[in-house]
Protein backbone atom coordinates (compact mmCIF):
# COMPACT_ATOMS: atom_id res chain seq x y z
CA UNK A 1 0.00 0.00 0.00
CA UNK A 2 1.22 3.60 -1.04
CA UNK A 3 0.93 5.30 2.58
CA UNK A 4 1.95 2.22 4.28
CA UNK A 5 4.63 3.88 6.09
CA UNK A 6 2.86 6.59 8.08
CA UNK A 7 -0.33 4.44 8.31
CA UNK A 8 1.02 2.29 10.89
CA UNK A 9 2.28 5.18 12.64
CA UNK A 10 -0.45 7.03 12.96
CA UNK A 11 -2.31 2.65 14.08
CA UNK A 12 0.34 2.64 16.68
CA UNK A 13 -1.10 6.12 18.10
CA UNK A 14 -4.77 4.62 18.04
CA UNK A 15 -3.86 1.94 19.99
CA UNK A 16 -1.84 3.83 22.14
CA UNK A 17 -4.56 6.73 23.01
CA UNK A 18 -6.66 4.61 25.08
CA UNK A 19 -3.99 4.69 27.67
CA UNK A 20 -3.35 8.30 27.07
CA UNK A 21 -7.24 9.61 27.89
CA UNK A 22 -7.57 7.06 30.12
CA UNK A 23 -10.85 7.46 31.79
CA UNK A 24 -12.53 9.32 28.61
CA UNK A 25 -15.64 7.46 26.72
CA UNK A 26 -13.42 4.84 24.66
CA UNK A 27 -12.58 2.89 27.68
CA UNK A 28 -16.04 2.27 28.54
CA UNK A 29 -16.49 1.64 24.91
CA UNK A 30 -14.60 -1.09 25.39
CA UNK A 31 -16.30 -2.97 27.84
CA UNK A 32 -19.54 -2.68 26.19
CA UNK A 33 -18.21 -3.78 22.78
CA UNK A 34 -18.91 -7.57 23.69
CA UNK A 35 -21.95 -7.07 21.92
CA UNK A 36 -21.06 -7.16 18.16
CA UNK A 37 -22.70 -8.90 15.82
CA UNK A 38 -21.32 -11.59 13.63
CA UNK A 39 -22.00 -9.78 10.17
CA UNK A 40 -20.23 -6.52 11.65
CA UNK A 41 -16.65 -8.09 12.29
CA UNK A 42 -17.31 -10.21 9.29
CA UNK A 43 -17.11 -6.44 7.24
CA UNK A 44 -14.49 -5.83 9.61
CA UNK A 45 -12.19 -8.46 8.68
CA UNK A 46 -12.73 -7.99 5.18
CA UNK A 47 -11.94 -4.22 5.45
CA UNK A 48 -8.61 -4.67 7.33
CA UNK A 49 -6.88 -5.45 4.41
CA UNK A 50 -6.93 -1.47 3.94
CA UNK A 51 -4.98 -0.63 7.00
CA UNK A 52 -2.35 -3.21 6.55
CA UNK A 53 1.42 -1.64 6.02
CA UNK A 54 3.04 -1.64 2.74
CA UNK A 55 4.64 -4.87 2.50
CA UNK A 56 8.61 -3.88 2.70
CA UNK A 57 7.47 -1.80 5.80
CA UNK A 58 9.09 -4.21 8.31
CA UNK A 59 11.92 -5.29 6.64
CA UNK A 60 12.67 -1.80 6.55
CA UNK A 61 11.79 -1.10 9.96
CA UNK A 62 14.24 -3.91 11.04
CA UNK A 63 17.02 -2.80 9.10
CA UNK A 64 16.63 0.87 10.31
CA UNK A 65 17.61 2.06 6.76
CA UNK A 66 14.13 4.03 6.03
CA UNK A 67 13.99 7.51 7.13
CA UNK A 68 10.46 6.15 8.37
CA UNK A 69 12.16 3.67 11.53
CA UNK A 70 14.20 6.90 12.49
CA UNK A 71 10.89 9.09 12.43
CA UNK A 72 8.68 6.07 14.23
CA UNK A 73 11.58 6.02 16.68
CA UNK A 74 11.57 9.70 17.90
CA UNK A 75 7.64 9.61 17.64
CA UNK A 76 7.56 7.09 20.37
CA UNK A 77 10.11 9.25 21.90
CA UNK A 78 7.82 11.88 22.33
CA UNK A 79 4.91 9.83 23.92
CA UNK A 80 7.22 8.41 26.12
CA UNK A 81 9.03 12.07 27.12
CA UNK A 82 12.51 11.76 25.60
CA UNK A 83 14.19 14.23 23.29
CA UNK A 84 13.38 14.37 19.75
CA UNK A 85 13.76 16.76 16.88
CA UNK A 86 10.97 19.40 15.78
CA UNK A 87 9.75 17.28 12.85
CA UNK A 88 8.78 14.09 14.89
CA UNK A 89 7.26 16.09 17.66
CA UNK A 90 5.41 17.59 14.79
CA UNK A 91 3.90 15.10 13.31
CA UNK A 92 3.19 12.98 16.45
CA UNK A 93 1.37 15.78 17.48
CA UNK A 94 -0.89 16.01 14.46
CA UNK A 95 -1.39 12.09 14.69
CA UNK A 96 -2.12 12.74 18.66
CA UNK A 97 -4.71 15.25 17.78
CA UNK A 98 -6.26 12.96 14.61
CA UNK A 99 -6.69 9.99 16.93
CA UNK A 100 -8.27 11.84 19.81
CA UNK A 101 -10.86 13.52 16.92
CA UNK A 102 -12.07 10.21 15.72
CA UNK A 103 -12.50 8.40 18.92
CA UNK A 104 -13.20 10.56 21.76
CA UNK A 105 -15.64 13.24 22.88
CA UNK A 106 -13.32 15.92 24.31
CA UNK A 107 -10.36 16.71 21.87
CA UNK A 108 -7.92 18.58 23.72
CA UNK A 109 -6.69 22.17 22.47
CA UNK A 110 -3.30 22.62 20.85
CA UNK A 111 -2.79 24.58 23.84
CA UNK A 112 -3.18 21.74 25.91
CA UNK A 113 -0.55 19.73 24.25
CA UNK A 114 2.54 21.60 24.97
CA UNK A 115 1.84 20.60 28.78
CA UNK A 116 5.16 19.19 30.32
CA UNK A 117 7.62 22.01 28.22
CA UNK A 118 8.16 19.69 25.45
CA UNK A 119 11.61 21.08 23.42
CA UNK A 120 9.41 22.63 20.80
CA UNK A 121 6.12 25.10 20.56
CA UNK A 122 4.06 25.11 17.25
CA UNK A 123 1.80 27.75 16.60
CA UNK A 124 -2.17 26.12 16.10
CA UNK A 125 -1.63 26.99 12.18
CA UNK A 126 1.44 24.73 12.18
CA UNK A 127 -0.26 21.58 13.70
CA UNK A 128 -3.23 22.38 11.67
CA UNK A 129 -1.38 22.41 8.34
CA UNK A 130 0.29 18.73 9.46
CA UNK A 131 -2.86 17.45 10.23
CA UNK A 132 -4.38 18.17 6.81
CA UNK A 133 -1.16 16.42 5.20
CA UNK A 134 -1.33 13.30 7.53
CA UNK A 135 -5.06 13.12 6.71
CA UNK A 136 -4.42 13.54 3.15
CA UNK A 137 -1.64 11.75 2.85
CA UNK A 138 -3.40 8.95 4.23
CA UNK A 139 -6.46 9.53 2.14
CA UNK A 140 -8.69 10.05 5.17
CA UNK A 141 -9.08 6.56 5.60
CA UNK A 142 -8.78 6.85 9.86
CA UNK A 143 -11.46 4.70 11.10
CA UNK A 144 -8.27 2.01 11.27
CA UNK A 145 -9.06 -1.28 12.38
CA UNK A 146 -6.91 -2.76 15.44
CA UNK A 147 -6.52 -5.59 16.88
CA UNK A 148 -9.04 -3.62 19.58
CA UNK A 149 -11.81 -3.00 17.12
CA UNK A 150 -12.15 -7.37 17.39
CA UNK A 151 -10.68 -8.25 21.07
CA UNK A 152 -14.22 -8.15 23.06
CA UNK A 153 -16.30 -9.81 20.01
CA UNK A 154 -13.48 -12.80 20.36
CA UNK A 155 -13.25 -12.95 23.83
CA UNK A 156 -17.31 -13.41 24.22
CA UNK A 157 -17.00 -16.13 21.50
CA UNK A 158 -14.59 -18.04 23.49
CA UNK A 159 -16.06 -17.72 26.92
CA UNK A 160 -19.47 -17.02 28.24
CA UNK A 161 -18.79 -16.28 31.83
CA UNK A 162 -19.35 -12.18 32.03
CA UNK A 163 -16.60 -11.36 35.13
CA UNK A 164 -14.17 -13.65 33.58
CA UNK A 165 -15.10 -11.61 30.18
CA UNK A 166 -13.45 -8.24 32.05
CA UNK A 167 -10.63 -9.18 33.58
CA UNK A 168 -9.77 -11.00 30.07
CA UNK A 169 -10.19 -7.91 28.71
CA UNK A 170 -8.31 -5.72 30.82
CA UNK A 171 -5.42 -8.56 30.19
CA UNK A 172 -5.43 -8.40 26.66
CA UNK A 173 -5.33 -4.81 26.36
CA UNK A 174 -2.07 -5.22 28.54
CA UNK A 175 -0.73 -8.11 26.06
CA UNK A 176 -1.24 -6.32 22.76
CA UNK A 177 0.12 -3.40 23.50
CA UNK A 178 3.44 -5.00 24.88
CA UNK A 179 3.92 -6.92 21.76
CA UNK A 180 6.28 -6.17 19.24
CA UNK A 181 6.98 -4.69 15.32
CA UNK A 182 7.52 -8.94 14.94
CA UNK A 183 3.84 -9.48 14.80
CA UNK A 184 3.12 -6.43 11.83
CA UNK A 185 2.70 -9.13 9.19
CA UNK A 186 -0.07 -10.42 10.99
CA UNK A 187 -3.51 -9.26 10.00
CA UNK A 188 -5.60 -7.44 13.35
CA UNK A 189 -8.28 -10.15 13.64
CA UNK A 190 -5.22 -12.51 13.92
CA UNK A 191 -3.47 -10.71 16.32
CA UNK A 192 -6.69 -10.33 18.52
CA UNK A 193 -7.31 -14.01 18.28
CA UNK A 194 -4.33 -14.90 19.42
CA UNK A 195 -4.66 -12.71 22.60
CA UNK A 196 -8.01 -13.84 23.17
CA UNK A 197 -7.25 -17.40 23.00
CA UNK A 198 -3.86 -16.50 25.23
CA UNK A 199 -5.98 -14.67 27.81
CA UNK A 200 -9.00 -17.07 28.15
CA UNK A 201 -7.68 -20.67 27.56
CA UNK A 202 -5.15 -22.79 29.42
CA UNK A 203 -2.79 -22.43 26.76
CA UNK A 204 -2.74 -26.38 25.95
CA UNK A 205 -3.18 -27.89 22.42
CA UNK A 206 -6.24 -29.12 22.67
CA UNK A 207 -7.89 -26.58 24.28
CA UNK A 208 -6.13 -24.12 21.89
CA UNK A 209 -7.99 -25.70 19.04
CA UNK A 210 -11.42 -25.93 20.57
CA UNK A 211 -10.81 -22.05 20.86
CA UNK A 212 -9.67 -21.82 17.33
CA UNK A 213 -12.81 -23.94 16.34
CA UNK A 214 -15.61 -20.66 17.39
CA UNK A 215 -13.84 -18.11 15.81
CA UNK A 216 -15.08 -19.47 11.92
CA UNK A 217 -13.40 -15.80 9.95
CA UNK A 218 -9.82 -16.13 10.94
CA UNK A 219 -7.35 -18.62 9.32
CA UNK A 220 -6.39 -21.21 11.80
CA UNK A 221 -2.84 -21.40 10.84
CA UNK A 222 -1.98 -18.10 10.69
CA UNK A 223 -3.45 -17.57 14.54
CA UNK A 224 -1.45 -20.44 15.52
CA UNK A 225 1.29 -18.57 13.99
CA UNK A 226 0.91 -16.03 15.76
CA UNK A 227 0.46 -17.46 19.06
CA UNK A 228 3.94 -19.16 17.94
CA UNK A 229 5.73 -15.99 18.10
CA UNK A 230 4.15 -14.65 21.09
CA UNK A 231 5.37 -17.79 22.77
CA UNK A 232 8.97 -17.41 21.10
CA UNK A 233 8.92 -13.44 22.02
CA UNK A 234 8.07 -14.93 25.48
CA UNK A 235 4.77 -12.65 25.72
CA UNK A 236 2.49 -15.77 26.68
CA UNK A 237 3.88 -19.31 28.02
CA UNK A 238 2.41 -22.15 25.74
CA UNK A 239 2.97 -26.07 27.21
CA UNK A 240 4.11 -27.83 24.64
CA UNK A 241 4.11 -27.54 20.76
CA UNK A 242 0.73 -26.48 19.09
CA UNK A 243 1.08 -27.93 15.88
CA UNK A 244 0.92 -31.98 17.69
CA UNK A 245 -2.51 -31.56 17.48
CA UNK A 246 -2.82 -31.28 13.56
CA UNK A 247 -5.82 -34.21 12.96
CA UNK A 248 -8.25 -31.37 14.37
CA UNK A 249 -8.44 -29.45 11.03
CA UNK B 1 -20.24 34.77 -3.14
CA UNK B 2 -17.47 33.30 -4.66
CA UNK B 3 -18.01 32.32 -8.39
CA UNK B 4 -15.53 29.77 -8.58
CA UNK B 5 -14.30 27.10 -6.24
CA UNK B 6 -10.63 25.76 -7.94
CA UNK B 7 -9.91 22.10 -7.55
CA UNK B 8 -6.37 22.43 -6.45
CA UNK B 9 -5.93 21.28 -3.04
CA UNK B 10 -3.62 23.05 -0.35
CA UNK B 11 -1.54 20.40 0.08
CA UNK B 12 0.00 20.34 -3.27
CA UNK B 13 1.74 23.36 -2.51
CA UNK B 14 5.85 23.30 -2.16
CA UNK B 15 6.28 22.95 1.43
CA UNK B 16 3.63 20.53 1.82
CA UNK B 17 5.54 18.71 -0.67
CA UNK B 18 8.56 18.97 0.73
CA UNK B 19 7.22 17.64 3.80
CA UNK B 20 5.91 14.95 1.98
CA UNK B 21 8.62 13.43 0.67
CA UNK B 22 10.85 13.70 3.96
CA UNK B 23 8.00 11.87 5.21
CA UNK B 24 7.58 9.13 2.55
CA UNK B 25 10.13 9.20 0.22
CA UNK B 26 7.77 9.58 -2.50
CA UNK B 27 6.97 12.09 -5.26
CA UNK B 28 4.08 11.25 -8.04
CA UNK B 29 1.32 11.60 -6.48
CA UNK B 30 0.38 15.03 -7.49
CA UNK B 31 -1.52 16.52 -10.78
CA UNK B 32 -2.00 19.80 -11.13
CA UNK B 33 -5.61 19.79 -12.82
CA UNK B 34 -5.77 23.29 -12.63
CA UNK B 35 -9.40 22.82 -13.33
CA UNK B 36 -12.43 24.51 -11.22
CA UNK B 37 -16.43 24.21 -10.04
CA UNK B 38 -18.49 26.69 -11.55
CA UNK B 39 -21.21 27.27 -8.71
CA UNK B 40 -24.46 26.90 -10.14
CA UNK B 41 -26.99 27.48 -7.13
CA UNK B 42 -26.12 27.46 -3.06
CA UNK B 43 -28.08 24.47 -2.17
CA UNK B 44 -28.06 25.40 1.56
CA UNK B 45 -26.92 27.22 4.26
CA UNK B 46 -25.81 25.77 7.31
CA UNK B 47 -23.80 26.97 11.00
CA UNK B 48 -21.05 24.90 9.56
CA UNK B 49 -21.17 26.35 6.23
CA UNK B 50 -22.60 26.09 2.68
CA UNK B 51 -23.68 23.07 -0.16
CA UNK B 52 -23.33 24.11 -3.56
CA UNK B 53 -24.24 22.67 -6.73
CA UNK B 54 -21.33 23.09 -9.13
CA UNK B 55 -20.49 22.18 -12.73
CA UNK B 56 -17.15 20.96 -13.17
CA UNK B 57 -14.97 23.51 -15.95
CA UNK B 58 -13.56 20.38 -18.03
CA UNK B 59 -15.77 17.36 -17.42
CA UNK B 60 -19.35 19.06 -16.96
CA UNK B 61 -20.54 16.92 -14.44
CA UNK B 62 -22.30 18.03 -11.86
CA UNK B 63 -21.21 17.56 -7.85
CA UNK B 64 -22.74 18.92 -4.81
CA UNK B 65 -19.75 20.63 -2.99
CA UNK B 66 -20.14 21.12 0.82
CA UNK B 67 -17.56 23.63 2.54
CA UNK B 68 -16.60 23.24 5.77
CA UNK B 69 -14.93 26.60 7.95
CA UNK B 70 -12.54 25.74 10.36
CA UNK B 71 -13.69 27.99 12.78
CA UNK B 72 -11.95 26.77 15.87
CA UNK B 73 -7.86 27.52 16.08
CA UNK B 74 -7.42 25.79 18.97
CA UNK B 75 -8.48 22.87 17.74
CA UNK B 76 -7.61 22.81 13.91
CA UNK B 77 -9.86 20.47 11.92
CA UNK B 78 -13.46 19.73 13.24
CA UNK B 79 -13.48 16.31 14.74
CA UNK B 80 -16.58 16.20 12.89
CA UNK B 81 -14.88 16.68 9.48
CA UNK B 82 -12.33 14.19 10.30
CA UNK B 83 -15.20 11.73 11.29
CA UNK B 84 -17.37 12.47 8.77
CA UNK B 85 -14.43 11.90 5.81
CA UNK B 86 -13.12 8.84 7.29
CA UNK B 87 -16.39 7.45 7.74
CA UNK B 88 -17.87 8.04 4.32
CA UNK B 89 -14.56 6.48 2.81
CA UNK B 90 -15.16 3.35 4.26
CA UNK B 91 -18.76 3.43 3.71
CA UNK B 92 -19.70 2.67 0.17
CA UNK B 93 -23.47 2.03 -1.05
CA UNK B 94 -25.89 2.88 -3.11
CA UNK B 95 -28.58 4.77 -0.03
CA UNK B 96 -25.39 6.52 1.19
CA UNK B 97 -24.01 9.67 -0.48
CA UNK B 98 -20.56 8.89 -2.24
CA UNK B 99 -17.69 10.95 -1.37
CA UNK B 100 -15.99 11.88 -4.63
CA UNK B 101 -12.85 14.02 -3.60
CA UNK B 102 -11.96 16.22 -0.39
CA UNK B 103 -9.81 19.40 -1.30
CA UNK B 104 -8.30 21.02 1.81
CA UNK B 105 -7.81 24.30 1.87
CA UNK B 106 -5.83 26.34 4.63
CA UNK B 107 -8.68 26.98 6.76
CA UNK B 108 -11.87 25.38 5.17
CA UNK B 109 -12.06 21.94 3.12
CA UNK B 110 -14.57 21.17 0.24
CA UNK B 111 -16.64 18.06 0.20
CA UNK B 112 -17.27 16.87 -3.18
CA UNK B 113 -19.91 14.94 -3.63
CA UNK B 114 -22.39 13.42 -5.98
CA UNK B 115 -25.08 15.58 -7.53
CA UNK B 116 -27.76 15.89 -4.51
CA UNK B 117 -31.57 16.93 -6.27
CA UNK B 118 -33.56 17.52 -2.85
CA UNK B 119 -33.42 17.07 0.22
CA UNK B 120 -36.84 14.65 2.18
CA UNK B 121 -38.03 17.94 3.64
CA UNK B 122 -38.17 19.88 0.70
CA UNK B 123 -40.12 17.24 -0.25
CA UNK B 124 -42.40 16.31 2.29
CA UNK B 125 -42.74 20.44 2.49
CA UNK B 126 -43.79 20.77 -1.01
CA UNK B 127 -46.19 17.37 -1.15
CA UNK B 128 -47.89 17.60 1.95
CA UNK B 129 -45.75 14.49 2.96
CA UNK B 130 -44.85 11.23 0.78
CA UNK B 131 -48.77 10.70 0.01
CA UNK B 132 -48.22 7.60 -2.82
CA UNK B 133 -48.03 4.46 -0.88
CA UNK B 134 -46.09 3.19 -3.17
CA UNK B 135 -43.19 5.73 -3.00
CA UNK B 136 -43.20 6.52 0.66
CA UNK B 137 -42.38 2.26 0.95
CA UNK B 138 -39.68 3.02 -1.29
CA UNK B 139 -38.24 5.24 0.51
CA UNK B 140 -38.32 3.78 4.01
CA UNK B 141 -37.23 0.38 2.62
CA UNK B 142 -34.31 2.81 0.84
CA UNK B 143 -33.40 4.44 4.12
CA UNK B 144 -33.84 1.19 6.37
CA UNK B 145 -31.49 -0.38 3.76
CA UNK B 146 -28.76 2.56 3.96
CA UNK B 147 -29.01 2.48 7.83
CA UNK B 148 -28.57 -1.58 8.09
CA UNK B 149 -25.61 -0.82 6.39
CA UNK B 150 -23.90 1.46 8.42
CA UNK B 151 -24.97 -0.55 11.38
CA UNK B 152 -23.27 -3.91 10.10
CA UNK B 153 -20.38 -1.50 9.71
CA UNK B 154 -20.65 -0.92 13.45
CA UNK B 155 -21.44 3.47 12.67
CA UNK B 156 -24.22 4.84 14.01
CA UNK B 157 -25.29 7.78 12.00
CA UNK B 158 -26.92 9.67 15.30
CA UNK B 159 -28.89 12.59 13.18
CA UNK B 160 -30.83 10.87 10.96
CA UNK B 161 -33.49 13.73 10.05
CA UNK B 162 -35.44 14.77 6.79
CA UNK B 163 -32.68 17.06 6.06
CA UNK B 164 -30.02 14.88 6.30
CA UNK B 165 -31.82 12.23 3.56
CA UNK B 166 -31.53 13.38 -0.18
CA UNK B 167 -33.28 12.20 -2.89
CA UNK B 168 -31.74 10.87 -6.57
CA UNK B 169 -35.32 12.70 -8.53
CA UNK B 170 -34.70 11.16 -12.33
CA UNK B 171 -34.14 7.79 -10.28
CA UNK B 172 -36.05 8.12 -6.79
CA UNK B 173 -32.95 7.11 -5.07
CA UNK B 174 -32.25 8.10 -1.42
CA UNK B 175 -28.99 9.20 -0.10
CA UNK B 176 -28.33 9.42 3.42
CA UNK B 177 -26.11 12.13 4.02
CA UNK B 178 -24.55 13.91 6.63
CA UNK B 179 -22.14 11.96 8.79
CA UNK B 180 -20.78 14.84 10.78
CA UNK B 181 -22.13 13.44 14.07
CA UNK B 182 -21.61 9.80 13.14
CA UNK B 183 -19.52 7.63 14.76
CA UNK B 184 -18.19 3.91 15.61
CA UNK B 185 -19.86 1.99 18.10
CA UNK B 186 -19.16 -1.15 19.75
CA UNK B 187 -22.71 -2.45 20.98
CA UNK B 188 -23.49 -0.10 22.76
CA UNK B 189 -21.66 3.14 24.21
CA UNK B 190 -21.87 5.88 26.73
CA UNK B 191 -23.93 9.14 25.98
CA UNK B 192 -21.90 12.22 26.07
CA UNK B 193 -23.05 14.59 23.43
CA UNK B 194 -27.11 14.92 22.20
CA UNK B 195 -27.31 14.80 18.78
CA UNK B 196 -28.85 18.61 18.39
CA UNK B 197 -31.89 17.72 16.49
CA UNK B 198 -34.66 17.21 19.28
CA UNK B 199 -37.67 15.86 17.18
CA UNK B 200 -36.26 12.97 15.59
CA UNK B 201 -34.24 12.23 19.11
CA UNK B 202 -34.84 9.01 21.11
CA UNK B 203 -36.69 8.62 24.36
CA UNK B 204 -33.78 6.79 25.72
CA UNK B 205 -31.78 9.92 25.14
CA UNK B 206 -34.10 12.24 26.58
CA UNK B 207 -33.94 10.32 29.50
CA UNK B 208 -30.44 10.59 29.94
CA UNK B 209 -29.59 7.53 29.38
CA UNK B 210 -26.27 5.97 30.27
CA UNK B 211 -25.14 3.96 27.27
CA UNK B 212 -27.44 4.18 23.54
CA UNK B 213 -27.02 2.06 20.81
CA UNK B 214 -28.43 1.62 17.20
CA UNK B 215 -32.06 1.89 18.57
CA UNK B 216 -31.55 5.66 18.56
CA UNK B 217 -31.22 5.35 14.77
CA UNK B 218 -34.09 3.32 13.89
CA UNK B 219 -36.64 5.12 16.20
CA UNK B 220 -35.81 8.74 14.40
CA UNK B 221 -36.49 6.27 10.96
CA UNK B 222 -39.71 5.64 13.02
CA UNK B 223 -40.11 9.55 13.40
CA UNK B 224 -39.73 10.06 9.67
CA UNK B 225 -41.39 7.34 8.23
CA UNK B 226 -44.47 8.99 10.53
CA UNK B 227 -43.60 12.54 8.74
CA UNK B 228 -43.77 10.88 5.58
CA UNK B 229 -47.40 10.05 5.85
CA UNK B 230 -48.78 12.88 7.53
CA UNK B 231 -46.42 15.75 6.38
CA UNK B 232 -45.28 17.52 8.99
CA UNK B 233 -42.94 16.11 12.17
CA UNK B 234 -45.20 13.87 14.16
CA UNK B 235 -44.08 15.57 17.45
CA UNK B 236 -45.49 18.99 16.63
CA UNK B 237 -44.79 21.93 18.08
CA UNK B 238 -43.62 21.47 21.23
CA UNK B 239 -41.30 22.79 24.25
CA UNK B 240 -40.59 19.15 25.94
CA UNK B 241 -40.46 16.22 23.37
CA UNK B 242 -40.30 13.36 25.24
CA UNK B 243 -44.16 14.90 27.05
CA UNK B 244 -45.51 14.74 23.65
CA UNK B 245 -43.46 11.32 22.96
CA UNK B 246 -45.79 10.07 26.27
CA UNK B 247 -48.86 11.57 25.32
CA UNK B 248 -48.76 9.59 21.66
CA UNK B 249 -47.63 6.08 22.90
CA UNK B 250 -48.48 6.20 26.48
CA UNK B 251 -46.31 7.09 29.16
CA UNK B 252 -44.19 3.49 29.86
CA UNK B 253 -44.40 1.38 32.70
CA UNK B 254 -42.36 -1.63 33.84
CA UNK B 255 -44.22 -3.67 32.01
CA UNK B 256 -43.37 -2.49 28.36
CA UNK B 257 -40.12 -1.04 29.42
CA UNK B 258 -38.12 -2.57 32.52
CA UNK B 259 -35.68 -0.37 34.28
CA UNK B 260 -37.99 2.35 33.16
CA UNK B 261 -38.78 4.02 36.77
CA UNK B 262 -34.89 3.62 37.23
CA UNK B 263 -34.76 7.18 35.35
CA UNK B 264 -34.80 9.79 38.06
CA UNK B 265 -36.42 12.04 35.36
CA UNK B 266 -39.02 10.03 34.43
CA UNK B 267 -40.60 10.58 37.60
CA UNK B 268 -41.35 13.86 36.63
CA UNK B 269 -44.03 12.99 33.25
CA UNK B 270 -47.78 12.42 33.70
CA UNK B 271 -49.45 9.35 32.86
CA UNK B 272 -50.95 9.34 29.22
CA UNK B 273 -52.95 6.54 27.70
CA UNK B 274 -51.39 6.11 24.01
CA UNK B 275 -53.40 7.37 21.26
CA UNK B 276 -55.28 5.35 18.48
CA UNK B 277 -51.99 5.80 16.22
CA UNK B 278 -54.49 4.38 13.55
CA UNK B 279 -56.35 7.85 13.32
CA UNK B 280 -52.96 9.99 14.27
CA UNK B 281 -51.54 8.16 10.54
CA UNK B 282 -55.24 7.20 9.18
CA UNK B 283 -53.31 7.01 5.79
CA UNK B 284 -51.48 4.41 6.08
CA UNK B 285 -51.72 0.81 5.49
CA UNK B 286 -52.14 -1.81 8.34
CA UNK B 287 -48.93 -3.71 8.03
CA UNK B 288 -46.85 -0.10 7.72
CA UNK B 289 -48.63 1.25 11.00
CA UNK B 290 -47.91 -2.18 12.72
CA UNK B 291 -44.00 -1.05 11.19
CA UNK B 292 -44.03 2.53 12.55
CA UNK B 293 -45.18 1.21 15.94
CA UNK B 294 -41.87 -1.39 15.87
CA UNK B 295 -40.02 1.32 15.10
CA UNK B 296 -41.16 4.02 17.65
CA UNK B 297 -41.31 1.46 20.50
CA UNK B 298 -40.17 3.18 23.63
CA UNK B 299 -37.83 0.86 24.94
CA UNK B 300 -34.69 0.39 22.82
CA UNK B 301 -34.49 -3.32 24.06
CA UNK B 302 -37.18 -4.18 22.45
CA UNK B 303 -37.01 -1.40 19.27
CA UNK B 304 -36.88 -3.24 15.77
CA UNK B 305 -33.29 -3.54 13.94
CA UNK B 306 -33.00 -2.45 10.86
CA UNK B 307 -32.06 -5.51 9.63
CA UNK B 308 -35.42 -6.98 10.61
CA UNK B 309 -37.56 -4.26 9.98
CA UNK B 310 -36.51 -4.92 6.39
CA UNK B 311 -37.95 -8.81 6.84
CA UNK B 312 -41.27 -6.75 7.46
CA UNK B 313 -44.37 -7.36 6.23
CA UNK B 314 -45.20 -4.16 5.00
CA UNK B 315 -42.42 -4.94 2.55
CA UNK B 316 -43.72 -8.20 1.05
CA UNK B 317 -45.13 -7.01 -1.85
Amino acid sequence: MEEGTPLTLSLKFFEHKKIFFGDFESDSELDHNFQVSDESVEVMVQREGEHLPREDYLKNLRSGESNMSVVRKQALDWILKRGINWFTQLLATACFQIAAKMGETKVPQYARLHVGSPKFIFEALTIQRMELLVLNTLEWKMQAITPCSFIGYFISKITCEKHQMKSSLSKSMKLMLSISIDFLEFRASEIAAAVAISVTRELEAKEIHKALSSLAMVKKERVLKCLELMKDMSVVKVSGNLFTNESVF
Amino acid sequence: MAEEIDDIDYTDNLFMRLLQCTLCGQNNRFNYEGFSYKILQTIEEGIYGRVYRCRHSATGDIVAIKQIKFDDEKIGVPSSVVREVSLLRALQHVNIVSLLKVLTKETYVNLVFEPLDQDLSHYIRDNRGVQDPSIRKSFLRQILVGVAYCHAHKILHRDLKPKNIWIDNSRMIIKIADFGLAREFGGDMLLTRYPPNRYYRAPEVFLHCQHYSSGIDLWSVGCIFGEMVIGRPILGDTCDELDAIFRMLGTPSEENWPGITQFPLFGSYAIYNPMDLSTVFSGLEPEGLELLKMLLCLDPKRRISAETALKHAYFKD
